[in-house]
């Protein structure tokens, strides 16, 4: 059979999600992932801390992953793996999937899409570092790969650049394999990670963390033998004469993901600029009718348990989806909202219990979320503090707004006077 | 020539044209003058000058300001790596060796003639040398007793832009200043690629490390703040990789293609710089002549097979095509390189073509794992692992490239201690 209700790319959290939940809605589904086994990225994150949120219990990314993947056989849902899609197509009554595997080459049709294809990570050469070409220089996630799925260590005296999560996990782990960790690098003035992921990945294991500092070149024809670390100024500039060479065998670099988006770009789907990921509505349908995005693929999360959730909202969404015009308003982004999610409402759909995942542009102290409808105030919620690190959730009741398309929905921070 | 070149050696080859951008309106009388004689002197019959207003329909994100253009529609674009690699493969089908990690030590010259050349690897006795050594082409001729010009090495880098940036412009182009004086070349330009980035560049700066190609990045500053005139969209953000090389230019700034003067058994072939791509067949023609009156004649050999199949890009083929090469061999349709696409059937003919180059960059250099956006983020384990796997060798022994690049240090785990 080659007609579905719902496919769904991406096998990793937010695709299984995705298609469980949409397949427990009566959806005829089918998933297609790259790689040969389903769990994506969580395959290779073999600490804990993965299900806090949402089974109370501090879990390794298999073993999060395995939950998922458990019922989602159980429910005999039909998983195309080692599967690459070539080339997606809108029909007249939905879309054509173009996909290759070791068996050849085929076509799938259906009435709604979920993208669920996660991010890639940040590389040395968009961060611009500079110098020779050696072997050694790795992203946290490659390496990571090469140490967990592959049992093979990259390094053995290394210096880690960016403080996000990944390198944080990567500095505990390579320590674990007898690596010696000099230092963790970290362009901005506060860290990237969680602050849970500081403490346990490098203050339990003296790693110094250096803030405002960055690696700005590499040295070494063959292997990676040094590398240059500079201080850089309030707009991460490198501070002239502040270099030094620090000798080491591997740079690792965790300076961001980007959600992985190629796909949806060649459907016309508009992309934000703070998330990154396609422009959704609260049901995570995009700017194109019927196609549907989730988990990183839509904005970077910091916990897997956020990830699971947006792919159940999509899964579902996609599941119900039945052509309709959309009467859609956005939600924009004001001072001190890095990014949001959704960007837009459908006023023809349900608005009651919205679920918000916002960040703020920067580590703010007694502040509040602020929205406001055409320059009235209708919400407020106070934070002790607001991270950029820390992704925020909130559920909210847009239906009691009285919304019209015309409306101008606004989120801000304000910082509370004391 | 170009065209028939790479159909014999299946390699891609796409006129995609190129506009040379000015912006002073009183130069095109004499430009045009320029390019009447690159028309009925030169022979280039479809070069001509095209009006701004035409430019930039042609190109709608160039500056609007430019005033005309001179348009070379036949102007064509290859993979230069990919081209001396199809070169070295066709050459290897028909007898050639090619000795790779081998350095020329000294050689043996007696009464004006080389004896022998001595090598890391070993020693052999020549009827004739080819100097075509580049930055040390003047070591090689010193060798020879016959060093009668010298290289001022000259650094260039280029910058190599997402494809999504590829769909910003479809041609080659540059921007003539003609206040400013710009130096020894064109000052770089913007190339729509044949694999659909945009390459950016490359600058000019004189160097005395021949072989320093570290990156800087007042290059990529100074590149891109000069491109951008020609096309204001260029953004660094697209940037997914930079790289530098080392031009060859002799003082006289003119290609040397002749036979040694004190030294009667080499053919030197140096100070190639820009268009040096370009006029290669036709001085690899110079050079089969030179040999064959250095020898004393030759007989063309019959079996000679100019014809070399390449290896084939699934991604450019239609779902029926791609299908019936999967049915032949299956690891066709196992995709190991998400962003170029490329499957582990092509990685595998590439660790066995003819030149086998088993290392990470290698792969990459033949058929582009690692290529795209992520850099080989996602595939480098993958590729490393199907490179150990056909080398039979734990896979702390592949290597990115020189003898010393080595990806990882060996398990802990299997009780094979990294050590201090």
């Amino acid at each position: 059979m080659n007609n579905y209700d719902v496919i769904v790319i991406g096998g990793g959290p937010a695709g299984l999600a995705a298609a469980i939940q949409a397949k427990k809605d009566g959806a005829e589904v089918m998933l297609i992932e790259r790689e040969n086994r389903l769990g994506g990225i969580l395959k290779q994150c073999i600490h804990d801390g993965f299900g806090l949120v949402r089974f109370e219990e501090k879990l390794s990314g298999p073993e999060y992953a395995e939950r998922f993947i458990d019922e989602f056989n159980s429910l005999g849902i039909k998983a195309l793996t080692l599967t690459f899609v070539t080339k997606i197509a809108k029909t007249a009554d939905g879309f054509e999937i173009h996909i290759v595997n070791r068996k050849g080459t085929a076509v799938y049709n259906c009435n709604a899409l979920v993208l669920a294809t996660g991010c890639r990570e940040r590389t040395a050469k968009q961060v611009f570092i500079h110098g020779t070409r050696p072997s050694g220089v790795f992203t946290a996630g490659t390496a990571q790969h090469f140490t967990n799925l592959l049992g093979e260590l990259p390094a053995k005296k290394c210096v880690i650049l960016g403080s996000g999560d990944i390198g944080l996990i990567m500095a505990r782990r390579l320590t674990l394999e007898g690596c010696k960790v000099l230092g963790v690098y970290e362009a901005k003035p506060t860290p990237s990670g969680l602050t849970r992921n500081i403490h346990q990945c490098l203050n339990d294991y003296d790693i110094p963390l250096y803030l405002s500092h960055t690696v700005t070149r590499v040295f070494g024809d063959e292997r990676l033998e040094a590398v240059e670390i500079s201080q850089v100024d309030e707009k991460m500039r490198p501070i002239a004469g502040t270099q030094k060479t620090v000798e080491c065998d591997a740079l690792i670099l965790s300076v961001g993901l980007i959600p992985e988006n190629e796909l949806a770009e060649t459907l016309g789907v508009e992309m934000d600029s703070g998330t990154k990921g396609p422009v959704c509505d609260e049901k995570l349908m995009t700017t194109v009718d019927g196609i549907f995005s989730c988990g990183n693929a839509l904005h970077v999360n910091d916990l897997v348990d956020y990830v699971s959730e947006s792919g159940e909202t999509a899964g579902a969404a996609a599941a119900a989806y039945k052509k309709a015009k959309r009467r859609t308003v956005r939600l924009e982004r004001g001072n001190g909202i890095m990014s949001l999610v959704p960007q837009m409402l459908d006023l023809n759909g349900t608005t009651e219990a919205v679920t918000v995942y916002f960040r703020s542009s920067a580590v703010v102290n007694n502040c509040s979320l602020k929205i406001t409808v055409d320059g009235k105030d209708v919400f407020r919620k106070k934070y002790a503090f607001l991270r950029p690190p820390e992704m925020e959730r909130l559920v909210i009741d847009f239906s009691a707004f009285g919304l019209t398309p015309d409306s101008k929905i606004l989120f801000e921070t304000e910082v509370t006077e004391k | 020539m170009y065209g028939d070149v790479c159909r014999d050696l299946g390699v891609e080859f796409k006129r995609v044209g190129q506009y040379v951008c000015f912006n002073e309106a009183w130069a095109k009388p004499i430009i045009s003058a320029y390019v009447w004689k690159r028309k009925h002197i030169d022979k280039i019959e479809d070069s001509e000058i095209i009006s701004g207003k035409e430019l930039h329909r042609r190109e709608p994100n160039f500056n609007g300001r430019f005033r005309f253009a001179i348009s070379n529609p036949s102007t064509g674009c290859v993979c230069p790596y990919g081209l001396t690699i199809a070169y070295a493969e066709n050459a290897v089908m028909n007898g050639a060796k090619v000795m790779l990690n081998t350095a020329v030590t000294s050689m043996q010259v007696e009464n004006g003639r080389i004896i022998s050349v001595s090598t890391n690897r070993g020693t052999v006795f020549p009827h004739i040398v080819i100097n075509a050594a580049g930055v040390f082409s003047e070591e090689i001729a010193k060798m020879a007793n016959d060093r009668f010009f010298s290289i001022h090495p000259r650094r260039g880098t280029n910058s190599i832009l997402d494809k999504k940036a590829g769909r910003y412009m479809h041609s080659v182009a540059s921007i003539k200043e003609l206040a400013a004086s710009s130096g020894h070349t064109k000052g770089g330009g913007i190339l729509h690629t044949v694999h659909d980035n945009l390459l950016i560049g490359p600058d000019a700066v004189e160097t005395s490390e021949k072989e320093n190609v570290a990156t800087n990045p007042e290059s990529i500053e100074k590149v891109f703040t000069r491109q951008k005139n020609t096309m204001p969209v260029l953004s660094e953000r697209d940037i997914i990789t930079y790289f530098t090389g080392v031009r060859a230019p002799t003082f006289e700034e003119d290609f040397i293609i002749e036979k040694g003067r004190k030294c009667e058994n080499i053919i030197h072939c140096a100070g190639i710089q820009s268009p040096g791509l370009t006029t290669a067949p036709a001085v690899a023609l110079d050079i089969e002549k030179m040999t064959v009156e250095m020898l004393g004649g030759a007989e063309k050999n019959p079996g000679f097979n100019p014809i070399r199949k390449p290896i084939p890009p699934l991604r450019n083929m239609s779902d029926e095509e791609r299908a019936a090469m999967i049915e032949k061999n299956p690891d066709y349709g196992e995709i190991i390189c998400r962003c170029e696409e490329i499957s582990k059937g092509e990685i595998l003919d590439a660790l066995n073509s003819p030149i086998c180059v088993p290392t990470v960059d290698g792969v990459k250099k033949r058929v582009r794992p690692g290529m795209g956006r992520c850099q080989g983020g996602f595939c480098s384990p993958l590729v490393t692992k199907i490179i150990a796997e056909y080398l039979d060798e734990p896979l702390n022994k592949v290597r990115k490239s020189y003898d010393g690049s080595v990806i990882t240090y060996g398990s802990a785990k299997k009780g094979e201690k990294a050590d201090e």
